[in-house]
């Protein structure tokens, strides 16, 4: 469980620095404009660039090496598994084999190579977005959400898992502790059982508690609507500056022939 | 003079337990009660009913001698604030500036007032500097300093707090009864507490109802209310521990007082003139 609480938390967007300073609506445009270059990318050399470029910036405000690793970790994972099955099922070249168990395992050129290049859409996509996430609050996101007009429901949502999952966590920690410290896991069925039994109560301990949250909303005057208070100010210079930025970028790609839309 | 009043309340849950059974109580402007009562005597259920969360089967509620159904419901909210006993419960937006802020913004206040408000509600709990921490960042005392903050943003004149010193260490037990007892002696807050912390009682409380089965079964000084030993344990509740010990020295050592101190100032004040051979009227 602390691997998630480590991997959800705003701790590093909290903290003073250039990143952080940045405006949340520029830099929702930027990421939502690289991202999608990054999915049209002809080649891998774009997703590494960003990739590279992401890790760079998030050097340069301090962030350990460590947290950015666990919050890859499990992308990374799929991407691995992404590029394993492409260069096992796809393509006719070998490029290498060997045998494990007397099964002959063959990995083909074609394959690897179209899962090289998921894999590099997978990780330039994800650092992106870590990026983002390491220098931007969840509060800041959804204001600027709000400021997007994106719909109120999705960025309610959003602030209530944020402020929430890190409860469900705890809770399932706590029972699952309690559960293992009455030999809970002592088998796999027992194992088994005992998960079956956690999600079911993690469940109906959420809706009762939405039930107390919500009489607190509503003892404070919320009758529907937003929950947030934070109104962003309107642009400044810089941000028009680096908003027109974005804009020119997107064309240049496609100009060079970098990232093909079409 | 009486702000809120109870009228013969009665209150079933859905699953047919009657959890309040006809409790009738006077709450006058100003004063601090305590609510005090074993598991299930139907404080908390009590509690939501004195801010119109919960509306009874029978009987009713005034507020400053109107009628609970005379008003809306946000005319309650405002004037009646609730603190729920867990703050996760009540604490869900993503910082602390925002959480506060929530009830001034519903209130449709202006941006400045709401930024004023909030700002003085977190000055009076003495949270000011953590404005712009993340919740889940802040330890369970200081959540529940911000609880407290959010319902005093909307200014309520009469703040109803579940169990607030549950869960909380030593320290933070004073340290929470000393911010209470100012809102109530120099903000002039009304304050109704339920709690099954006897200790708490004479130290912070100008008076007390003790709550046994969805019932009153006495409201009045912490002084009259605990010389009754015998309703006390009937009520499932224990002496304060400085009164127990001065109960085992009044009756089984001999020891001659008029009333039992229930602090340990009252105790140690006694026991002082006591050893200096004088006597002395507790309370005097």
């Amino acid at each position: 469980m602390e691997f998630f609480h480590h991997t959800f938390s705003d701790v590093y967007a909290r903290q003073n620095n250039w990143l952080t300073g940045i405006d949340v609506r520029v830099k929702l445009l930027y990421v939502i404009s690289l991202l999608s270059i990054n999915l049209w990318a002809k080649n891998i050399f774009i997703p590494l660039l960003f990739l590279s470029a992401s890790f760079i910036l998030l050097f340069s405000i301090k962030i350990p090496s460590m947290a950015i690793l666990r919050s890859m970790f499990l992308p990374m994972l799929f991407a691995m598994l992404i590029l394993l099955v492409k260069g096992l099922h796809e393509g006719e070249r070998v490029w290498f084999s060997f045998s494990i168990l007397g099964y002959k395992v063959v990995l083909k050129e074609e394959g690897l190579h179209s899962g090289l290049h998921i894999w590099s859409k997978v990780l330039g996509g994800i650092s992106l977005v870590i990026a983002f996430s390491f220098t931007t609050t969840i509060s800041r996101l959804c204001a600027g959400l709000k400021w997007f007009h994106a719909p109120n429901t999705i960025i309610e949502l959003l602030a209530f898992m944020y402020r929430y999952i890190f409860l469900l966590l705890d809770e399932a920690s706590t029972m699952w502790t309690a559960q293992k410290s009455r030999l809970g896991h002592a088998s796999w069925g027992k194992t088994i059982q005992s998960f079956g039994t956690l999600g079911g109560l993690l469940v109906m301990r959420a809706f009762d508690r939405a039930e107390r949250t919500y009489e607190a909303m509503y003892v404070r005057g919320y009758e529907g609507g937003s929950i947030l208070t934070v109104n962003l100010s309107p642009w400044r210079k810089e941000e028009y500056i680096s908003f027109i930025g974005m804009v020119l970028i997107l064309p240049i790609l496609v100009y060079t022939g970098n990232i093909h839309v079409w | 003079m009486v702000i809120l009043q109870a009228r013969n309340i009665q209150y079933r849950y859905h699953d047919g337990t009657y959890a309040l059974r006809g409790v009738s109580l006077d709450i006058e402007k100003g004063e601090f009660l305590a609510i005090l009562g074993p598991n299930g005597s139907g404080k908390t259920t009590l509690l939501k009913h004195l801010n119109g969360l919960l509306k009874p089967a029978g009987g009713e509620i005034l507020l400053e001698q109107k009628s609970f159904t005379q008003y809306t419901s946000r005319e309650i909210f405002q004037k009646v604030g609730i603190v729920f006993q867990d703050p996760n419960d009540q604490l869900f937006a993503p910082s602390v500036w925002e959480d506060v802020a929530f009830g001034p913004m519903n209130l449709g206040l202006s941006k400045g007032e709401i930024t004023h408000r909030v700002d003085e509600a977190l000055s009076l709990v003495g949270m000011k500097p953590y404005a712009n921490k993340a919740i889940d960042a802040l330890s369970f005392g200081q959540r529940k300093r911000i609880c407290i903050a959010g319902v005093l943003a909307m200014r309520p004149e009469v703040l109803v707090l579940d169990e607030p010193t549950c869960g909380l260490d030593p320290a933070g037990v004073t340290s929470l009864m000393a911010l209470l007892k100012e809102l109530n002696e120099r903000h002039g807050i009304t304050i109704i507490m339920a709690t099954n912390t006897v200790d708490l009682v004479p130290v912070y409380m100008d008076r007390l109802a003790i709550m046994y089965y969805g019932n009153i079964l006495k409201a009045d000084t912490p002084e009259n209310v605990f010389s009754n030993i015998e309703e006390i344990r009937h009520a499932c509740l224990e002496l304060p521990q400085i009164a127990q010990l001065m109960q085992i020295l009044r009756d089984e050592d001999d020891l001659p007082m008029d009333s039992l101190p229930l602090t340990v100032g009252e105790a140690r004040k006694f026991l002082v003139s006591r050893l200096n051979g004088n006597h002395l009227t507790i309370g005097a």
